[in-house]
């Protein structure tokens, strides 16, 4: 499943740059997947929508692989200081539906 | 850790209730702590943030990150790094809980109540190795 940001975020920016994926994105910032813009009322391309915040930092559901081929773990949550960093239980995922992510991002751009 | 500058710094800047600079400065410690204190500072971190979000508004980020603080917190003794660990995780379960009753039974109804109520600081002895008191 992908990770998801929680209210408890304090906007520290930790988990940002951590991201090998730049699915991470700072509260009320434009997105980018492949080489298009999206903003708050998007849908995005695998017709996710609501995880866009104005308040805190958010995560891409279409860009996250829980670093899968990456890391063992996911990097955000790793370094996140307030545990905010969660596997998002309303978008399960399998491993191999992760890493078909991974190749797909590799392909077309982060 | 309990006698560094940082340290004192970050519970002064929580006790004067500068609850965001106090999470970054016990943050700054926790990210080089490679001990088992680091699970401590975490919970330090976690507390400040927790009351950061409380003065905001933010009551469910609070509630969420006080619970996380007072489950590290709780795995210390009474007394850790010159700070009333008991004391402070007292008060932090008395915030959860009787936050969700007052929110339950609308007996506050502004923040300032709220927050005026549940302010607390960081009992930290300022002690150096002799049990002289610090200026």
């Amino acid at each position: 499943m992908a990770i998801k940001i929680t209210e408890e975020c304090i906007n520290c920016g930790a988990c940002e740059p951590e991201c090998p994926n730049t699915a991470i994105y700072e509260g009320g910032a434009n997105w980018k997947f492949g080489d298009k813009t999206y903003g708050e009322a998007d849908t995005s391309p695998d017709g996710n929508s609501g995880f866009f915040s104005n308040d805190f930092f958010y995560i891409v559901p279409d860009k996250c692989t829980e670093c899968k081929g990456f890391h063992d773990e996911p990097q955000c949550a790793a370094v996140c200081p307030v545990d905010c960093c969660v596997p998002d239980t309303d978008r399960v995922e399998d491993e191999v539906t992760l890493l078909a992510r991974k190749e797909k991002l590799d392909q077309i751009g982060r | 850790m309990e006698e560094s500058k940082q340290f004192v710094k970050a519970v002064d800047q929580f006790n004067n209730r500068d609850f965001f600079s106090a999470h970054d400065s016990f943050e700054e410690i926790w990210i080089d702590c490679r001990t088992y204190e680091k699970e401590f500072l975490q919970g330090l971190v976690q507390l400040s943030v927790g009351m950061f979000h409380l003065i905001s508004g933010n009551f469910k980020g609070s509630a969420s990150q006080l619970r996380k603080s007072v489950e590290k917190l709780e795995k210390f003794h009474r007394e850790f790094a010159k700070i009333d660990v008991f004391y402070v995780v007292s008060k932090a379960k008395t915030l959860i809980f009787e936050r969700e009753d007052f929110q339950k039974t609308d007996k506050i109804k502004s923040l300032q109540k709220l927050t005026t109520h549940f302010i607390f600081s960081i009992k930290y002895q300022k002690e150096n190795h002799y049990g002289d008191k610090d200026n």
